[in-house]
């Protein structure tokens, strides 16, 4: 199949889902309604339900699905290691320290600190990706094996660690944490909106502006020297570019794995190495998995909704396991 | 009698003497002198020995059970899987045994607690084995991205029972680790099962340090590896699994200890089986202690405080062998 079809493909898939994910849920969605929003006859009902609680969701799941497959395409390039994700190596762990930080020391309502919250689990996954990375400097080089070794342990740790300030949290502080560690999307509302979408985009132009040194970077690092590139140079630019993305979609989406590493693969078996098409076809992937799976947790117990983090994994880890027995070597 | 045997008695001293700070510091301190008359002289009509004996003594006793059985599940692990970075909570044996207990507790309500111990070893093992077989033994790198994935993907199936069936309160004890809310009962139940189980280890230590020189060494010496990998595994996996029921999730503390102690003593298992037990149910029991001074923080946090740091020096010392 040409690679034009497998994204019309793709595309109408993720439309689907899409459109799905508008109709249904608590208050189900007609076409008459939608029809009648288009001709701007709609009732308050429909027009608040449509555009203050569907469509900010949809776009926050949308655009971190991308976000965290990117990010996740750009940790397994670094690494040279397909099995690599944010989830895996300690993002989401940082972020949640982050969000600890955030709930122990800043009292109040989440609505009255829009932006602290969000903040403090971005700043909290990049320092963690940044220290991780740093310590897995050997000798001047950066070992990959080494990195994801860290970041295993560091994920381990610092989510031992959280739990330290959970001892003083009362009952709604805990269940805040829960839901961020259950990947419960809570950006959900236009403000979320404003501040993540903007920024991954523009990050994710940066990353294509890198794309052509992300595919070099495939080859072994000693030859790529002798070209002329600075490695590490290179991979500080997009280890810091990815941890910004994941980062930013855990911050406004909870603590969400697999995604970063699936997207990537299932875009590898369809379109080859190419790197230009790799970063689309991830984008485009990852968008489809997590809309998907926030779908899935809508529907499957409704009205009961299952966190979106929960869902991804119970899909993501059997693809995981299957990856895992069919690699040859790590 | 061997030199080595010699720190044995400082070692036994030194388990003496964190049973006794154990029970002294914790929410509250209680004096030297309550502590040895809890011991020695039980009064039940003082309120202070009453606390001292139902609460703090099965909880301190049943931490230091606790310690022993992972950091030897730990050692041995390690040895078997010829990986320095094995520890229960890695090859997913926790995540297993967590949620085999949970669904033990949504199926069998009224379970005891030997049924709850026998489905956590139940889910423990399946996991571990699973694990184990299907990355095949093949390098660290693998074993550990197993784990971590399958942990992660067993954690979700959890979480999505507990939020299901709203089981919440249960749950948060055994993801956080800790020894709160043991019982006299459950620690006598526990201890001579794993006494049991460390005695048949000892016995197997020639054999564990056969497996310990590789596979084809282990051969060419005559020795039916594959009974004993088989042996010894499942022997670790139960001492996890076990330690799971009683106290949740513990991490790093089966992979810390057995490293401190392969430094000091070598690598012979008859020494360092020993060694790795009291020091494991010295540093958990000390761990938790401090957990309960810090406002009942969980015990996980504290180790993982002094875990993580050392575990990222085990990387980057043995570094050249991983990358």
């Amino acid at each position: 199949m040409r690679n034009q079809f497998k994204f019309i493909i793709i595309i109408a898939l993720l439309v689907a889902i899409l459109v799905t994910h508008l109709f249904t849920g608590t208050f189900s969605l007609t076409w008459t309604d939608l029809l009648n929003i288009l001709t701007n006859q709609a009732s308050a009902d429909v027009r608040l339900v449509l555009f203050e609680f569907r469509m900010p969701r949809i776009l926050v799941v949308l655009v971190c699905g991308a976000a965290l497959a990117l990010s996740g395409l750009i940790l397994q390039v670094i690494s040279k290691n397909p099995l690599a994700d944010p989830g895996i190596i300690g993002v989401n762990a940082g972020s949640g320290f982050g969000v600890v930080l955030f709930i122990t020391f800043i009292s109040g309502s989440m609505s009255q600190h829009l932006y602290a919250l969000p903040l403090m689990s971005f700043v909290g996954g990049l320092l963690t990706v940044l220290i991780i990375f740093f310590l897995s400097f050997i000798g001047g080089a950066f070992k990959s094996n080494i990195f994801i070794l860290i970041g295993i342990a560091t994920a381990m740790g610092v989510t031992g660690f959280v739990y330290v300030f959970t001892s003083v949290f009362d009952e709604t502080q805990m269940e805040m944490l829960n839901r961020y560690f259950a990947g419960n999307i809570w950006g959900d509302t236009w403000p979320f909106v404003y501040i993540s979408v903007p920024y991954i985009l523009i990050i994710s132009l940066f990353v294509f502006f890198r794309i052509r040194e992300m595919g070099m970077l495939n080859l072994d690092d000693e030859m790529l020297t002798g070209f002329g590139m600075n490695v590490n140079k290179e991979k500080i630019i997009l280890i810091v570019l990815s941890a910004m993305l994941s980062s930013l979609a855990v911050s406004v989406c909870g603590a969400i794995s697999f995604i970063g590493l699936i997207a990537p693969h299932i875009s590898r078996m369809l379109f080859g190495q190419n790197m230009k098409i790799l970063f689309f076809s991830s984008l485009l992937i990852g968008s489809v998995l997590l809309t998907a799976a926030d779908l899935l947790g809508k529907l499957i117990l409704a009205p009961a909704i299952i966190p979106t983090g929960i869902v991804v994994a119970l899909i993501g880890g059997p693809y995981f396991l299957w990856l895992l027995m069919r690699a040859r070597q790590i | 009698m061997d030199r080595k045997w010699y720190p044995l008695p400082i070692v036994v001293m030194g388990i003496l003497l964190s049973f006794v700070l154990a029970m002294m510091f914790g929410t509250n301190t209680y004096s030297l002198n309550q502590v040895f008359d809890v011991i020695f002289n039980l009064d039940m009509t003082d309120q202070s020995h009453q606390i001292l004996y139902e609460i703090r003594l099965p909880r301190v006793l049943g931490a230091l059970l606790a310690g022993f059985m992972i950091s030897i599940s730990g050692l041995v692990l390690q040895s078997v899987t010829h990986n320095e970075l094995s520890e229960p909570s890695i090859l997913g044996v926790n995540a297993g045994a967590n949620l085999a207990i949970i669904l033990a507790a949504l199926l069998l309500p009224a379970l005891p607690f030997i049924g709850v111990m026998a489905s956590g070893f139940i889910g423990g093992m399946i996991v571990g084995l699973f694990i184990l077989s299907m990355t095949r033994y093949r390098s660290p790198m693998h074993l550990i991205l197993a784990g971590a994935g399958i942990s992660l993907l067993l954690y979700a199936v959890t979480d999505f029972l507990v939020i299901t069936f709203n089981l919440g309160q249960y749950v948060a004890f055994f993801t956080a680790g800790g020894a709160a809310g043991q019982s006299m009962s459950n620690i006598a139940l526990v201890f001579p099962i794993a006494v049991v189980l460390v005695i048949i280890l000892l016995f197997l230590s020639k054999e564990l340090d056969v497996l310990l020189f590789g596979d084809e060494m282990a051969v060419s010496l005559g020795q039916n590896q594959a009974l004993y990998r088989r042996v010894t595994l499942t022997l670790a996996i139960m001492l996890a699994s076990m330690a799971v029921a009683m106290v949740g999730n513990v991490v790093f503390l089966g992979l810390l200890v057995p490293h401190i102690i392969k430094m000091l003593f070598g690598n012979l298992h008859r020494f360092t089986i020993v060694y790795t037990g009291l020091a494991g149910a010295i540093i958990f029991v000390l761990s938790d202690m401090l957990a309960r001074m810090f406002n009942e923080t969980p015990v996980n946090a504290i180790i993982a405080v002094i875990g993580l740091p050392f575990f990222i020096y085990i990387i980057k010392k043995r570094g050249a062998k991983y990358a």
